[in-house]
């Protein structure tokens, strides 16, 4: 029974007043929960990492396994190196270590091989996996353009010079690992279906930049030749 | 399911079949193919789906791992292969070129099957008998080699790759814990997007992000970092001083964490503290600047756009014939990187002509503009 009144009045403030309070309580216990969870969630982490802290770190394929995981759940073990992958598990000094060794490599070869690197050459120059190479590139992407991955696996070409390859730049230097680096005009017009001025006008602009360079055997069609590609 | 590939040939003479299960379907990662109502086998060798009208086969020398994933009310029980890819060179034609996942997966008739069959692949794993045979047939030539690959040298090479790739594959029991890990994180990440709509106050809103942050969820990085900033400063001034007044942020990563030495920074929170440390800590005469193509720089906060177009306009009159990315770079001082990003922004804003020959890219001041009536 409602109560009339100046009396009624106060009541029903104070059952508002308390459902507002029960609410907060409610969202506060929510909230206590969540925190609950991530710590339990850190305990987890860290009993992992006791158990097979070594092997990620001396076992590539774990580490790639762990990183497919992470990507499918739509987590970046790396974004923070206070996290708790880059703690708990020590992957973050590793990666970020391997990243600027990345970036200076890149700096110091860029030029031997017009702008491309093939990975599998840096791997072995930097004695690293190429998977872990291929997640610190990954990772470098946040500071900017990047390095660019043409390709895939084994036969990945790394663009080292942020910022310059078209796509149609990139799709030949792809085709290009079919011939051991090499691609001509008739190669081209056949499998990519490109016209000759499509192919004649990259190719001028990438042997001036010394990306492709070129070679006319007498009486023969000329060949194109990726530097990197040949020599990964 | 890539992995499968079309059985032509005969079993090898040395092969044992070890067990079978009926009625078993091939999934594509989680989806259900055609292949169903098949028989699994196991030999010593390989395993094999005997189909309608086809038969697949995975040699054994591929699986790395394999684990049983008990049945549900709606769910069938399954077996699941952790598999390497095939070596582009040796595979034979298959159903597929591509899979969605990297595990073969399978699923039984009868509770238990799945894990009587992940018994048996275990143990031949284990026994390894096709690799004690590649090693035999270096002795023996052409009689005991189960294909044409496996005679000779290859075969023993093959054989102590695939052994390496093994020792080098994870163990099945950190296979598992990391699965299990990941599902653990992942219904934690999902229960922090639910509380990141209901969370409530300043404090609540701080918390939460930090907790995001340590899962490795949000990007936004703007939790007072202000020591990375001063360190930045610290170590970049120097190097942006001696390159023209910019450098590229890989640059600037790397001289940072060069500088730490260990405890090292992730990129983006190198990139999170240059783009707003005029801001944050103007007191170190920064900026932070992306240019069209992407590429981002550190640089004095002097070196506005038109500063740098001036520069570049008052140094193009000593080359009459045109000036290069290469003579701008070293006579300016900056990378050839940002020194490219100059001219094309000069350009961009007309001050800049370009001459593009098969001599190479020459940049010549604008007459057009400059002489426009």
């Amino acid at each position: 029974m409602r109560k009339r009144g100046i009396a009624g009045i106060k009541d029903r403030n104070k059952i508002k007043e308390k459902t507002a309070e029960k609410a907060q309580e409610l969202q506060k216990a929510d909230f206590e929960h969540v925190e609950k969870q991530f710590s339990l969630f850190k305990e987890r982490l860290e009993h992992f990492a006791k158990n097979h802290r070594s092997e990620i770190r001396k076992n590539p394929a774990f580490r790639k396994q762990f990183q497919a995981m992470c990507a499918a759940i739509g987590v970046d073990p790396l974004s923070s190196s206070k996290g708790f992958w880059a703690e708990v598990l020590g992957m973050g000094d590793f990666y970020y270590e391997l990243s600027v060794r990345v970036v200076e490599y890149c700096m110091a070869y860029r030029d031997a091989t017009g702008g491309l690197i093939a990975l599998s050459t840096i791997a072995k120059d930097l004695k690293a996996e190429p998977a872990d190479i291929e997640t610190a590139l990954g990772k470098l992407r946040s500071l900017g353009k990047g390095y660019q991955v043409i390709g895939k696996g084994s036969q990945a070409i790394v663009q080292a010079v942020p910022g310059e390859f078209s796509d149609d730049a990139a799709k030949l230097v792809e085709y290009s690992s079919k011939h051991n680096g090499m691609v001509s005009q008739s190669l081209v017009e056949r499998d990519l279906g490109w016209s000759s001025l499509r192919f004649c006008s990259l190719v001028e602009t990438l042997a001036r930049e010394g990306t492709v360079w070129a070679d006319a055997p007498p009486a023969k069609e000329i060949q194109y030749w990726f530097p990197a590609v040949f020599s990964s | 399911m890539n992995r499968w590939c079309y059985f032509e040939g005969a079993p090898d003479p040395a092969e044992r079949v070890l067990g079978q299960c009926t009625g078993c379907r091939l999934y594509d990662g989680d989806v259900k193919t055609n292949y169903k109502d098949g028989t699994i086998s196991v030999s010593t060798h390989k395993i094999t789906y005997h189909g309608q009208n086809v038969t697949l086969f995975i040699p054994l020398r591929l699986i790395i791992s394999a684990n049983s994933v008990p049945g549900s009310w709606n769910h069938s029980p399954k077996v699941e292969l952790f598999a390497q890819q095939w070596e582009q060179s040796l595979k034979p034609p298959g159903p597929q070129s591509t899979s969605r996942s990297n595990e073969v997966r399978f699923a039984v008739a009868k509770k238990r099957q799945e894990d009587f069959a992940v018994q048996i692949i275990q143990r031949a794993l284990e026994e390894r008998v096709w690799e004690k045979q590649a090693r035999q047939s270096q002795t023996i030539p052409g009689i005991l080699a189960a294909s044409g690959k496996s005679r000779g040298i290859g075969a023993v090479v093959k054989s102590q790759e695939a052994k390496h790739e093994k020792e080098n594959a994870m163990t099945s029991e950190g296979l598992q814990d990391l699965k299990k890990l990941m599902k653990h994180a992942d219904d934690l990440a999902k229960l922090a997007q639910t509380a990141a709509t209901k969370v409530d106050g300043q404090d609540e809103v701080a918390k939460l992000r930090s907790m995001m942050m340590s899962l490795g969820l949000e990007n936004d990085n703007a939790t007072g970092e202000l020591g990375l900033e001063k360190e930045l400063a610290v170590v970049c001034r120097p190097l942006i001083e001696k390159s023209g007044g910019m450098m590229v942020m890989e640059e600037a990563y790397c001289a940072l964490n060069r500088a730490r030495g260990s405890e090292l920074v992730s990129p983006e929170e190198v990139y999170s503290a240059a783009k707003s440390i005029s801001k944050t800590y103007p007191a170190a005469g920064l900026l932070f600047k992306k240019y069209d193509s992407g590429i981002a720089v550190l640089q004095d906060s002097s070196l506005s756009d038109a500063a740098v177009v001036e520069r570049i306009l008052a140094l193009i009159t000593e080359f009459p014939e045109g000036l290069t990315a290469e003579n701008y770079s070293a006579k300016a001082g900056f990378s050839p990187i940002v020194a490219k990003e100059h001219l094309q922004m000069a350009e961009l804003k007309g001050d800049l002509c370009r001459d593009d020959s098969s001599r190479g890219v020459k940049f010549f001041p604008n007459l057009f503009q400059l002489h426009s009536c």
